[in-house]
């Protein structure tokens, strides 16, 4: 092990593509044992960050330390650090084993897992002698994966590694990722597909638009964001405006009976949502108010606490517009 | 620098199981056999046409010198265009594939993948100027005779001057081709697509190539002047005419000298110019 403190810091990371800023101020922390979720829509800065990460991209502000050592010196670590790019990045040409062995002279390992080992870690071996062009794209990526496992990494990076998995990929890929971090493996994944990763991960952060929604441990994400509530009503336009004194309005169905309308909220007042106590005084005062307001509350439910809620929570809490939360739905997509 | 050898280690594996390497110099050798049978042919065609006009033959003997060297620089030419657009793909292939990602992440240093693919080149040199000179020199052994080279009685030069000046003249090849591939490194490290570097590398050579003479004394400054191609200006092909006797001026020493160390010190240009656009141009 290179380092004894976090196994990656990004710090104030900024990185601009001409007039365009793929990330802005961008800092978290990867610690010792983590399974740490990178997610956020497509186009949020995922592989830009772990391509700054990696000392692939140079930032234009910012500093990142992985294992201990500058971004630029990532290939110090000696195999320390398993990479997985979104495409593969296989030899076509060669076969699986030799794709395996030709990483494996680069390393210069001779310890650490060999090509077989690898390829039954994975499940790839029947794959072995066939050329990896010739490979589905769910293929590749497993004998991708194999390969980012040689030589024993501390730290396996991943970048959107269900992509191009049907179900059962899925399944055997979340099952690996947890098999390598009871081993001690720190993974870093990041991913679009929040259901799945919602699976596996331990700690989180999430971007949108290159910045920084969030980040911790998923209990500490949980409980430090805004609750969200729907809530089907009538006389939805005086709804609206009660809703608007007590948190935010992120969509409105279209009224199907009369002036009955299911409306989504968040609700800025409930504090901690993890609190039980605070949550049911919000949900109360609010339904207090819409009664009052004359409003008559068929439903007051608080969104379930999942990845998905949660990402929408943070993700649309600068834009309230119902047209955002829709955006933010097709994260899931 | 352990780098560079766990990467010429790897590199050298990679290139043994695509095969493609083999398949180019079993190429080279047939262009290098093919080009000496066809002198052949013209020869013996040659010879019935001059049997018809009763034309007499004095003692003629050391004809293969000729076609070995034509077959030879033939299939070097060949060679020269194979290694550009080896080296114009070796980068940029990969950053397009994305191996290059993950061996600077993995393994080793920009720097080090440059000059390990460098130094891979100078084995692949070697390997082409071997096969094609050895198909050249058996095929024209079986056809041709080796002696000293003698026309109507007269001796130009005897068989162990001749291999003194082609070994000479070989020499003074060798540092163009390290600096041709230099160059297809540089372009290939500064661009993302292989087709675009193919096409660059090409056009500037092929370029050179059909301008290199109206440049006169002053292509005399630039690699690609020094190395076999379609208008070729090496120093194999002025023995062409030393090895049919049309003349027994050798490689003047200031051509020599120039074939050494122009393209010797552009090679080293073009490799430190490969390592920077590497840094600068990521994975």
């Amino acid at each position: 092990m290179l380092a004894n403190g976090p196994v990656l810091e990004i710090d104030s990371l900024a990185k601009r593509y001409g007039r365009t800023d793929a990330l802005r101020d961008v800092s978290f922390v990867v610690g010792s044992g983590e399974i740490h979720g990178l997610l956020g829509p497509n186009g949020s800065g995922k592989t830009t960050t772990l391509a700054c990460a990696l000392g692939l991209e140079r930032p234009t502000r910012g500093s990142v330390r992985i294992l201990g050592l500058p971004a630029a010196r990532v290939h110090e670590t000696n195999g320390a650090v398993g990479v997985v790019f979104d495409g593969a990045s296989l030899l076509g040409g060669l076969t699986v084993r030799d794709n395996l062995e030709y990483a494996r002279l680069l390393l210069g390992h001779g310890g650490g897992r060999t090509a077989d080992e690898v390829m039954a870690l994975v499940g790839v071996e029947r794959l072995a002698t066939r050329r990896a062009g010739r490979l589905s794209l769910g293929q590749k990526k497993r004998v991708a994966v194999a390969r980012a496992l040689l030589g024993k990494p501390a730290l396996l990076i991943l970048d959107e590694p269900l992509s191009a998995l049907d179900t059962q990929g899925v399944d055997a890929m979340l099952r690996l990722i947890r098999t390598l971090a009871n081993e001690g493996v720190t993974v870093v994944l990041s991913s679009h597909r929040l259901v799945e990763m919602e699976r596996v991960i331990t700690h989180a952060t999430i971007l949108a638009e290159g910045r920084v929604r969030g980040t911790g441990t998923l209990d500490a994400l949980f409980a430090s964001a805004p609750m969200t509530v729907e809530l089907r009503v009538t006389r939805a336009a005086i709804a609206e405006r009660v809703i608007a004194s007590h948190g935010t309005l992120l969509s409105v169905t279209a009224p199907v009976d009369g002036d009955a309308a299911t409306l989504v909220a968040r609700l800025t007042d409930a504090g901690d949502a993890a609190s039980v106590a605070t949550r049911d005084a919000a949900l109360a005062k609010l339904n207090r108010a819409l009664l009052e307001a004359g409003c008559e509350v068929a439903g007051l439910i608080p969104a379930r606490r999942d990845l998905l809620a949660l990402f929408h929570s943070l993700v649309s809490a600068d834009e309230a517009a119902p047209g955002r939360a829709r955006e933010a739905s097709e994260v899931h997509a | 620098m352990s780098g560079v050898l766990r990467t010429l280690h790897a590199e050298a594996f990679r290139l043994r199981k695509t095969r493609t390497v083999g398949w180019s110099l079993v190429f080279l050798a047939v262009v290098a056999a093919a080009r000496v049978f066809a002198a052949h042919v013209g020869t013996a065609v040659s010879s019935v046409s001059a049997n018809a006009a009763s034309a007499s033959e004095g003692d003629v003997s050391g004809t293969a010198w000729g076609p070995f060297v034509d077959g030879w620089r033939t299939a070097l030419s060949a060679a020269t265009l194979l290694l550009l657009l080896h080296a114009t793909r070796s980068i940029a292939a990969d950053r397009e594939s994305g191996i290059l990602r993950v061996t600077w992440t993995r393994a080793t240093s920009r720097g080090a993948s440059v000059v390990a693919r460098a130094l891979l080149s100078l084995g692949l040199i070697v390997a082409a100027f071997a096969v094609t000179g050895v198909a050249a020199f058996v095929t024209a052994g079986a056809l041709f005779d080796f002696g000293a080279l003698v026309e109507d009685g007269y001796e130009f030069l005897t068989a162990a001057e001749l291999r003194v000046e082609l070994a000479t003249a070989a020499l003074a090849v060798l540092p163009a081709f390290a600096a041709t591939y230099a160059f297809g490194l540089a372009v290939s490290a500064a661009t993302r697509s292989a087709t675009v570097a193919t096409n660059v590398a090409l056009s500037v050579f092929l370029a050179f190539d059909l301008f290199k003479e109206a440049l006169g004394g002053a292509q005399q400054w630039v690699f690609a002047a020094f190395v076999p191609s379609f208008v070729d200006g090496s120093a194999l092909s002025a023995m062409s005419g030393v090895a049919r006797g049309f003349s027994d001026a050798g490689l003047s020493p200031r051509f020599l000298e120039l074939s050494l160390i122009v393209p010797s010190v552009q090679a080293l240009v073009f490799l430190v110019l490969a390592c920077i656009a590497a840094r600068v141009r990521g994975g």
